[in-house]
C-alpha cells in the first residue's frame, strides 16, 4: 500500500441519497480520530477489487467540528474507470478502505464580505463543508444549486429545509435554469464566488464573471479531471533503470505505482501539483490545470495523474 | 532635487491612473491638486460612460481649486466636494459598503492619501486589481517606530524624532502596504548621540 494512504477506515453508514448518489461515512478502524480539516478540503479513498486498488478523490461533505467521521458523496458514473461503480455496488455497512490525509485546493476566503456558491450536480459536494462552517461564523452567504431533478438532488431537501433564505434550487426537469448574469449582478462588493460542477457550467461562469468585472482573485472554481484512457506507451525510468508498460485505461501514476515506485499526490486530477515529475525525453500530451503554459511547452515535467505520451514512450528522471 | 530609484522592492512606484474597461462602475477619489489626475485620466478616456463615473474630491482651504469648473457635470453620475480629506475618508467607507462588485476605484493624491484610501477600499473587500492609484502632491511620509510602534506621520525630512519616543529616526525605502508607512530606526544606534544633519527629501 502507498505511504501516500494514512488510515484504515470502515464504513459505519451507507445511504443511497440519490438513483446516482451514495453517501458515506466511515471511522477509523483503530478508533482514533480523524486529523481536522477546513473546508472545501477532499481525501483520496483507496479500495481494492481484489486485482488492484482505484484510488479517487472526493470532497469530505460531514461536519469539520466532527473528527471521529469522514463523510463523501460518489456519483456513479458507470462509463468511467470503475472506481465510482465499485463504491456503489461493493462498499457498504462494515467494508473497510484505505483514506488518505485531506487536502484543501478549494478554500474558503475568509476575510470576503460575502460568500456565494455556485454548483451543479455532484458539485454541491465542497459546498456542503462550505455552509456547515459559515453558518457556524455568521457569514453572510447565498447558493446556487443546479440539479437535473428533485430526485437527482443530492442534500437539495435537507439545505433548503435548514437554509431556505440562503439557497436558490434550480430544477432542470422543470425548465429553471441558474441564470449566471442575474446571479453575479449587483452583488456587493467584497463579495467572492465560487464554482464547482461540470466543466461548461464552470466555464460558463468564470466567462460571465469576468465580463461583468469581477476580479480573478474573487473568483474561484474546482474541477477534477478523471484520467482520460489513451494509447499504450512504454516509460523509462532513468535512475531506476527499468521500463514499465502503460496500458491504455490507466494513468501514468496507476502504472507506477503499480510496479511499487512511489509518487507524492493528493488529488490525482491534474489540480494539486503534487506529482510533477521531470521528463528527460519524449513528446507529452498534457491535460493537467496545473503547470504554467511555459512549462507545458518546454516539454521537461508532467503531471503523470493525468497527463500521457504523445508517442509511444516517455523517460522520466526517477 | 533628483529623485533616486530605490532598490528596495517595497518601496511603491506610482503611474498614471488606468482605466479598467471591464468595469461596471468607476469611483473616482481625489485630495489637492489629485483632482489634476483625475481630470487627465477622464480626458484621456472619453469612452468611459458618464453614468458609471462617480467623483469625490477633498478641496483644502489652503489651496483651493474649483472642481466644477474641472469636470462638467455631464461627464459623471454624481460629483460630491468634501471640505476636508477626514471627511471624505469618513464617508468613504459608507460609499464602498453601498456599491456592487465590479467597482473600480481610481484614487489621485498625496502618498498619504493614496494609502489612507487604498487601505479603507481594502477593508471594504476590494483586491489591489480593483484599484488604480497616481501620486500628484506631497511624498511626505508616514514614518513608524520599531522601537516604539508609533507612527509619526508628514515626515519630509531624513530624519525626525520619532513622535512617541523621541528617537531620532532615519528612515528608509522599506514601505508596509498595511499601514501605508515607511520603516524608520534609529541613526544613532550604534553610537548614541551623534545625529547627523537632516535633509529635507519628501516635499
Amino acid at each position: 500500500m502507498s505511504t501516500n494512504f494514512s488510515h484504515t477506515a470502515r464504513v459505519i453508514r451507507a445511504d443511497q441519497v440519490t438513483p446516482l448518489i451514495k453517501h458515506f461515512s466511515f471511522e477509523r478502524v483503530d478508533g482514533k480520530p480523524f486529523s481536522p480539516f477546513s473546508a472545501g478540503s477532499h481525501v483520496v479513498i483507496g479500495m481494492n477489487n481484489g486485482t488492484n486498488t482505484h484510488k479517487n478523490p472526493y470532497s469530505l461533505v460531514g461536519s469539520s467540528n466532527n473528527f471521529m467521521e469522514y463523510e463523501i458523496a460518489v456519483r456513479l458514473d458507470s462509463t468511467g474507470r470503475g472506481g465510482s461503480l465499485f463504491m456503489h455496488n461493493n462498499i457498504e455497512l462494515g467494508s473497510e478502505i484505505q483514506i488518505g490525509n485531506p487536502y484543501n485546493l478549494f478554500p474558503v476566503y475568509k476575510p470576503a464580505k460575502k460568500h456565494l456558491m455556485i454548483a451543479g450536480g455532484v458539485g454541491i459536494t465542497p459546498f456542503m463543508t462550505y455552509i456547515d462552517e459559515m453558518n457556524l461564523m455568521h457569514s453572510n452567504f447565498e447558493l446556487h444549486y443546479s440539479v437535473r431533478d428533485f430526485e437527482n438532488g443530492a442534500f437539495a431537501k435537507e439545505l433548503q429545509d435548514k437554509y431556505p433564505n440562503q439557497v436558490n434550487l434550480y430544477i432542470q426537469a422543470n425548465g429553471v435554469m441558474a441564470n449566471f448574469n442575474e446571479i453575479l449582478d449587483n452583488q456587493p462588493l467584497g463579495t467572492h464566488v465560487y464554482v464547482c460542477g461540470p466543466q461548461q457550467m464552470v466555464a460558463d461562469a468564470l466567462r460571465i464573471a469576468d465580463e461583468m468585472g469581477w476580479p480573478n482573485s474573487s473568483v474561484h472554481s474546482e474541477e477534477f479531471k478523471a484520467p482520460e484512457p489513451g494509447n499504450p506507451f512504454t516509460v523509462t525510468l532513468a535512475k531506476s533503470d527499468c521500463k514499465i508498460n502503460v496500458r491504455s485505461r490507466e494513468s501514468l501514476l496507476e502504472a507506477l505505482e503499480n510496479a511499487n515506485i512511489e509518487i507524492p499526490y493528493s488529488c490525482r486530477g491534474g489540480a494539486c501539483g503534487f506529482c510533477k515529475t521531470e521528463v528527460i525525453d519524449g513528446e507529452i500530451t498534457h491535460r493537467d490545470y496545473f503547470l504554467t503554459d511555459a512549462e507545458k511547452a518546454s516539454g521537461n515535467c508532467i503531471m503523470p495523474c493525468i497527463s500521457r505520451a504523445q508517442g509511444d514512450h516517455l523517460t522520466l528522471n526517477i | 532635487m533628483t529623485e533616486e530609484i530605490s532598490e528596495i522592492k517595497s518601496k511603491p512606484v506610482y503611474d498614471i491612473l488606468q482605466y479598467d474597461p471591464k468595469s461596471r462602475s468607476n469611483l473616482l477619489v481625489s485630495e489637492g491638486n489629485g483632482l489634476v489626475g483625475l481630470v487627465d485620466f477622464l480626458n484621456g478616456s472619453e469612452s468611459i460612460p458618464p453614468s458609471t463615473i462617480n467623483v469625490m474630491c477633498a478641496i483644502s482651504n489652503a489651496e483651493p481649486l474649483n472642481p466644477s469648473s474641472y469636470i462638467s457635470p455631464d461627464r459623471c453620475n454624481k460629483m460630491r466636494l468634501f471640505d476636508s480629506v477626514n471627511a471624505l475618508l469618513e464617508d468613504l467607507p459608507v460609499t464602498l459598503s453601498n456599491s456592487q462588485m465590479g467597482l473600480r476605484l481610481y484614487i489621485c493624491g498625496s502618498e498619504i492619501f493614496l494609502w489612507r484610501v487604498a487601505n479603507l477600499a481594502r477593508a471594504a473587500g476590494m483586491h489591489k486589481s480593483e484599484y488604480s492609484m497616481q501620486l500628484i502632491g506631497s511624498k511626505a511620509r508616514r514614518v513608524y517606530c520599531p522601537h516604539c510602534k508609533t507612527t509619526s506621520e508628514e515626515v519630509t525630512t531624513d530624519i525626525h524624532e520619532c513622535v512617541g519616543c523621541g528617537l531620532s529616526l532615519v528612515n528608509c525605502d522599506h514601505f508596509s502596504r498595511e499601514m501605508g508607512a515607511y520603516l524608520g530606526f534609529r541613526v544613532d544606534a550604534e553610537a548614541h548621540g551623534e545625529i547627523p544633519e537632516r535633509k529635507e527629501l519628501y516635499r
